[in-house]
């Protein structure tokens, strides 16, 4: 998984993760997309655990990432066609 | 029986009265607590938005965990169970927006919330305690208990002989216990009710103590005998502190009922009922001001403490009052 640069927490990842998701449909959402909101919260809590002090997160969607930002394959979604007679 | 108006919920209360035949711990812990907070909340649905975050934080652990567990005692494994319990974890909270500047908001929120589930998840992954699985095959899992008790309100009591004796109801409507118990587990071959709990404070023996004796846990572990029909030990405080700097803490306490407990906490009922029928009856709810200080401050103190004739301005300005169908209702179904 690609690690926040200086000015980004593991927050900052999972606040703009979790939005990218809510502008989804839910139907649309992969397994991957729940991967990361887990992965992430496993390394911020490794990273507590290390006493390593947790970076405040900044306003939701000030940081935009995509899965390949954080190291995830990307399937394609199946999105539903309507298709003429 | 009444339902409630523009709802399919039936009333918790006897036709055209405020007397509360269908009790669940929470109602019966602000009756215990005072009689003028279980007015407040209960009789009149006083809420404020403050408690609305930690009802939503509660429900949605509760809900995820319940579901974790499900799927485990299906047969899942720990990833796929943990996969959708936060998959709908994170769909159910898309529209959950919290004001993360008020101290409720600053630890329940969907970010501490996804947090402390994927955290307990993890932590309790090869669990000791291990979940009931019921005659009928399924899950003691959020199981919903409804039960009635011998005697109902209304009733009456005549001195024959030597003794009292109970005299037929006059409408027939026993009393009704109801709740949801999180999960039924063995542990070391005794069956347990266990008990979810979140908080902000620390989990030691402090925290352990409050729960012996007490209504809730008391009431679960009646509850949970009458619902499986076996005898129960006790409940498991499965507490959860939410921590922001530190990674959340998970630590268990059991709490142990014995029969003879059980029945002390049924015989005081019946007076607590007969009290909640008086205070109805007399439309007065005394105020006990001797608890207004308990569990970091009471939500109306600062209503109580103005002259009576105030005390309407201040609720208005404090709480909104709810509606029928969105107050706290014994009978509504998870």
């Amino acid at each position: 998984m690609t690690q926040p640069n200086e000015e980004q927490s593991d927050l900052d990842f999972l606040m703009t993760h979790l939005a990218n998701l809510d502008d989804k449909d839910p139907g649309l959402w992969i397994a991957a997309d729940i991967d990361v909101v887990i992965e992430i919260q496993r390394r911020h809590r490794a990273n507590k655990e290390a006493g390593i002090k947790t970076k405040k997160p900044k306003a939701a969607g000030s940081i935009t990432l995509t899965l390949s930002d954080l190291g995830f394959k990307t399937a394609k979604a199946e999105v539903p066609k309507l298709r003429r007679l | 029986m009444d339902m409630i108006a523009g709802s399919n919920v039936q009333s918790p209360f006897l036709p055209g009265t405020n007397i509360q035949y269908a009790w669940d711990s929470t109602s019966l812990g602000y009756l215990k607590t005072c009689p003028r907070l279980y007015q407040y909340i209960i009789i009149e649905g006083w809420g404020s938005r403050e408690e609305s975050v930690h009802l939503r934080f509660g429900s949605e652990y509760h809900t995820a965990i319940e579901q974790y567990d499900k799927a485990k005692a299906a047969g899942a494994t720990h990833k796929a169970a943990m996969h959708d319990a936060i998959r709908e974890l994170v769909r159910r909270t898309i529209d959950w927006k919290v004001d993360t500047t008020t101290p409720a908001g600053k630890y329940k929120n969907r970010l501490t919330l996804l947090e402390i589930v994927i955290d307990y998840l993890d932590n309790f992954k090869d669990d000791a305690a291990e979940t009931y699985i019921r005659e009928n095959g399924a899950a003691a899992v959020e199981l919903s208990f409804r039960f009635e008790l011998d005697w109902g309100p209304q009733h009456k009591q005549e001195f024959y002989g030597d003794k009292f004796v109970d005299k037929k109801m006059e409408i027939g409507q026993p009393y009704l216990l109801c709740g949801h118990l999180d999960r039924v587990v063995n542990f070391n071959d005794s069956l347990f009710v266990m008990d979810h709990k979140t908080s902000k404070t620390t989990i030691g023996d402090y925290f352990f103590d409050q729960f012996a004796p007490n209504n809730q846990m008391t009431l679960y572990a009646l509850a949970g005998k009458v619902v499986i029909n076996s005898p129960i030990s006790g409940v498991i405080i499965d507490a959860a502190q939410i921590l922001l700097e530190k990674p959340h803490s998970f630590k268990r306490g059991m709490t142990y009922r014995t029969p003879d407990q059980l029945d002390e906490w049924l015989d005081d009922l019946s007076q607590w009922l007969s009290q909640a029928e008086a205070y109805a009856v007399n439309n007065y709810w005394p105020m006990n001001d001797t608890a207004c200080d308990k569990f970091g401050g009471c939500r109306f103190r600062e209503v109580c403490s103005k002259s009576p004739s105030v005390r309407s301005v201040y609720l208005k300005s404090n709480f909104t009052k709810l509606s029928p169908e969105e107050r706290w209702n014994p009978l509504k179904e998870r």
